[in-house]
């Protein structure tokens, strides 16, 4: 039977047995426990030190109630074109970021997914880059900027620009991770160098996932651009914070409105290009 | 057992051994990273314009085989020469060189399926275009006409701006026929080219790759299931059994009994389910 054993190339392991099969459920049952026991554990814990009761926040929207009504309302309309400058401020702060981040992204994106990376090393700093920028909160991003910068649109921008590469880093790596290889393959039987594997073969599956997630980012961007000019990023946001450390709370309930409209506007609008542009 | 020696010592001969080989591979082993031993000491010729039929057990390496030949898998050792270069040594220039003179065909067609026929089958001409004009995908324009007349080659002119995914299976396999041919290959690969389609796209599908064959002298080999599209339409068949050849021949030289020998007279093994 000489023949016969040498004919037996391929490798085989012991068969598993049904003995297998429960230990290997008993594992994922035990495992599953960890996670729910430390996620009850948190949010038991959190909800009591927090000191959060049904009382307590009763007693607070009675509160802001008399506030809003009171101090805050009605808004002040005539002041609206005065803040005109500041909403424009906000769109220039969220485009411009978000072309900072997206063209750092796409290089990260690319050199972070395991099938586009040109070596395991390289993929594994790029993902660590967007892996920190992720790290940081986009306030403290801010508050940095502002330092280095002064007040201003400039440190918005940049956080903004900052903050994006943490998600689109990521959420690009894992999209092209997420593509079908058969077709990559196809490409490169051809002959086609990296690059072109890269026009032809990945950017076309790649690019609705690109489309979605840099839209998503840009209205991430309008709305977190009115939230970090509260540490001095500009825009919007600075206004706010302005009009409220001045006491002008019907002039706050303005720019509140106006970035609610903002808002709304810019989500309309990417959803009606994006639905032309696929 | 020695008689069994001896008859695949006698299945061994090849063509004429004065034609010089298109490909010659030589004691080809691959052994995957998790220890599977795909093949084992496989040494062929084949000279050009052959049409050669691989047939063998699923798992028995006709995949591997093919892979290893362009590279799309790293061979264990062994040598691959391919019309006088040496494959198996290639580095990255050189292998996307040899690459371009090998189309391959694949099951599942790989075609970029948001992509245009039209610029799929422009694809078989990246490894002649440069790196920035292939990544955008700008091809002049003797190339798009060559890429609209191969397809109406294959039958499929009407279909040339509709997008990959809305073509059906049979439709989509003769793009990837024409994106080989677009390559003006020495060699085209096929590996299992029909086994997603039904009789009739399968008999068109194996036709046009025969009419390549050999109106263009261009050397193919098609990996197949079906031992009796192999019979009518190769020259050669090469019979792979747990990843080495078993038996290689001119195809009327395929008996009934060899057939049932590489398919059913393996030696059970504790987990054959195939
Ligand atoms: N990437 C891989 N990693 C590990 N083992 C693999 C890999 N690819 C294939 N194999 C194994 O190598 C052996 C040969 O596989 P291969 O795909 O070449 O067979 P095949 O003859 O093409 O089969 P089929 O007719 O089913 O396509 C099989 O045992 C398979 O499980
Ligand atoms: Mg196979």
């Amino acid at each position: 039977m000489a023949v016969s054993s040498s004919r037996s190339a391929v490798r085989r392991s012991p068969a598993p047995t049904y003995a297998h099969y429960r230990q290997y459920k008993q594992q994922r049952v035990r495992r599953n426990l960890v996670v729910w026991a430390v996620v009850f554990g948190a949010v038991t814990w959190a909800v009591w030190s927090s000191g959060f009761g049904l009382l307590t926040l009763f007693n607070g929207l009675s509160e802001s109630y008399s506030f809003i009504v009171t101090d805050a309302l009605p808004p002040k309309l005539e002041s609206v074109p005065d803040y005109l400058g500041p909403t424009l401020e906000t769109l220039y702060m969220s485009v411009v970021g978000l072309v900072i981040s997206v063209v750092i992204s796409v290089p990260i994106g690319i050199l972070g997914a395991r099938n586009t990376t040109v070596h395991r090393v390289v993929s594994y700093l790029a993902k660590s880059i967007a892996g920190i920028a992720r790290a940081a909160p986009s306030l403290v991003i801010t508050v940095f900027f502002v330092a280095v910068f002064g007040v201003g649109p400039l440190a918005g921008t940049l956080a903004l620009g900052l903050g994006g590469v943490g998600i689109l880093g990521k959420v690009y790596a894992d999209a092209i991770e997420e593509i079908d290889a058969a077709q990559i393959e196809g490409v490169r039987s051809t002959g086609a160098s990296w690059l072109q594997i890269l026009g032809q073969g990945v950017w076309p599956q790649f690019k609705p996932a690109f489309m979605t997630w840099t839209q998503y980012r840009f209205e991430r961007n309008v709305r977190g651009g009115a939230v970090i000019g509260l540490v001095g990023g500009g825009g919007l946001g600075f206004s706010l914070i302005s009009a409220i450390n001045l006491y002008q709370f019907r002039d706050a309930m303005t720019i509140i409105l106006m970035i609610f409209v903002m808002v709304m506007v810019i989500e309309l609008a990417t959803r009606a290009l994006r639905r032309r542009a696929i | 057992m020695a008689s069994e020696l001896n008859t695949r010592a006698l299945q061994q001969v090849t063509s004429e051994s004065t034609t010089p080989a298109l490909l010659s591979v030589r004691n080809l082993n691959k052994t995957y990273p998790d220890g599977t031993q795909a093949l084992h000491d496989v040494s062929l010729d084949i000279p050009s314009g052959q049409l050669v039929a691989v047939i063998g057990l699923s798992g028995a390496g006709k995949s591997t085989f093919m892979r290893c030949v362009n590279r799309l898998v790293e061979p264990t050792s062994g040598q691959i020469v391919f019309d006088g270069q040496d494959v198996t040594r290639a580095r990255r220039g050189d292998l996307r060189r040899i690459r371009r003179q090998m189309g391959m065909i694949f099951q599942q067609f790989n075609l970029v399926q948001r992509l245009p026929v039209v610029t799929n089958v422009l694809h078989g001409r990246l490894g002649y275009t440069s790196a920035v004009r292939g990544c955008l995908g700008r091809f002049p324009q003797h190339e798009v006409e060559q890429a609209l007349e191969m397809l109406a080659q294959v039958g499929l002119a009407d279909q040339a701006f509709k997008r990959c995914s809305e073509l059906s299976g049979g439709q989509m396999q003769r793009v990837g026929i024409a994106r080989a041919m677009m390559q003006g290959a020495a060699l085209i690969l096929a590996d299992e080219p029909i086994a997603s389609l039904d009789v009739s796209s399968s008999e068109k599908v194996m036709t046009i790759l025969k009419e390549v064959a050999t109106a263009q002298r261009i050397t193919t080999i098609v990996n197949l299931h079906q031992v009796d599209f192999a019979q009518q339409f190769a020259d050669r068949v090469i019979g792979l059994r747990d990843g080495s050849v078993f038996c290689d021949m001119p195809t009327d030289g395929l008996t009934e009994d060899l057939i049932r020998d590489l398919y059913y007279g393996h030696v059970p093994q504790q987990d054959e389910e195939d």
